[in-house]
């Protein structure tokens, strides 16, 4: 026996392999943590008042569809970065670069209607720093599912699965937030809400960098 | 008709995989065989040195060993496959050309600038020792052979009453778990 098999045979010996959760079966829970989570926080929360009226509003519209997308996209992505086989998705990655600077734009072009008043800023930032907290507490489950998940398969584009993890988490907070805050200064939303989608996911990258790697 | 390579490829290599996943080291051990070569050929395109292409197969296989869960047999093997030895394949060239980064600068080359020795002579590896104090005895003992002694892998299992094949595994786990605790 050569040296190279001996090596092998030594290897596979007393190791038994199970198959992975499969990909259909981790999309489906991943989405049942998304909907509960939401259900859950926007009970505690309360859903906005005027959401009746907004769904009238097509900015408001687009912006919630793009913000579903950028969940969906970015979440499936990131469950299949997990498996070697259908990680190499160029047109994936780039359907959610596209969505991102997407919705990016909808949020502020949707916000151009008011002025965008540095005073704003400095105004809202206690309320904006409740909108942080908020869209962090809507992200908690979500992130913290995926990043469980993912540890357990084999990412071979740790960084892109997860920055996609994170920006899922994220736009999911976002989410929360846009059917739960109201009466947010322009300033406010691209400060409290668009930055930390971008930074967050960012984290997501150099994070998926160190805990995927295998 | 004639069958394309890929697919003779997906014919050997899919049934191999599920028995493997099926818990048969037989089916395996074959994989990992027929592996051997595929990757073989795959690292040699880009890495010249024969020892360090039977490194980065080893690793390669280590992967596809490790990685076999993550297979999902209602889809094709080979993009698996293909996926699994270009990461490990890129991670190994990443490390090779830092470490190349770090040895181009030689200490003895600029030393006739230095104003003042600012180092021992005898540099003391702490770090490094205390490292080692992390490995297994048997682990300590290949890399002291290996290094302080400088056998070769031989002569190591000759030394220590170990197989090659051993003393392989050994030194590439005690690697694996050096660098972890260097942080590289």
């Amino acid at each position: 026996m050569k040296p190279s098999e001996q090596w092998v045979s030594e290897l596979v010996r007393g190791r038994q392999v199970l198959p992975a959760v499969s990909y259909a079966r981790v999309c489906v829970e991943w989405a049942l943590v998304c909907v509960v989570s939401m259900v859950v926080l926007l009970g505690l929360f309360g859903v906005r008042s005027d959401i009746a009226s907004q769904l009238h509003d097509p900015w408001f519209v687009l912006e919630l569809f793009l913000n579903v997308a950028l969940v969906l996209v970015a979440g499936l992505g990131a469950i299949a970065g997990g498996y070697p086989g259908r990680a190499r998705r160029p047109e994936m990655s780039a359907l959610l670069v596209m969505l991102f600077f997407a919705y990016g734009m909808v949020v502020l072009c949707s916000q151009l209607e008011q002025p965008m008043l540095w005073q704003d800023v400095v105004d809202s930032a206690p309320q904006g720093l409740r909108c942080l907290i908020c869209i962090v507490t809507f992200a908690a489950g979500p992130a913290a599912y995926l990043f469980w998940r993912l540890r357990r398969l084999a990412s071979v584009r740790p960084g892109y699965a997860g920055a996609s993890a994170m920006l899922m988490a994220m736009a999911q907070g976002c989410l929360g937030i846009l059917l739960e805050a109201q009466g947010i200064t322009p300033a406010g939303v691209v400060l409290w809400h668009y930055l930390p989608l971008f930074l967050m996911t960012l984290v997501g990258y150099s994070l998926g960098q160190k805990i995927f790697r295998w | 008709m004639t069958l394309s390579r890929q697919h003779l490829n997906e014919a050997l290599f899919k049934p191999l995989m599920v028995a493997a996943q099926g818990g048969q080291p037989r089916a395996a051990e074959q994989l990992l065989m027929h592996v051997m070569p595929l990757a073989t050929a795959y690292v040699r395109r880009k890495i010249r040195e024969k020892a360090d292409v039977e490194d980065v197969v080893q690793e390669i296989l280590l992967a596809v060993h490790r990685a076999l869960h993550t297979y999902e047999p209602q889809r094709p093997v080979m993009p698996w496959l293909a996926a699994v030895m270009h990461y490990r394949l890129m991670d190994a060239l990443r490390r090779r050309y830092q470490g190349m980064a770090r040895k181009m600068i030689n200490l003895s080359e600029v030393e006739d600038f230095l104003q003042a020795d600012v180092t021992p002579d005898e540099p003391d590896y702490e770090y490094l020792h205390k490292a080692m104090q992390e490995l297994t005895q048997g682990q300590q003992q290949v890399i002291h052979a290996m290094y302080d002694k400088d056998m070769s892998v031989a002569e190591t299992s000759e030394a220590l009453g170990m197989s090659v094949s051993s003393v392989k595994v050994t030194a590439h786990r005690a690697y694996k778990k050096l660098r972890k605790q260097l942080g590289q």
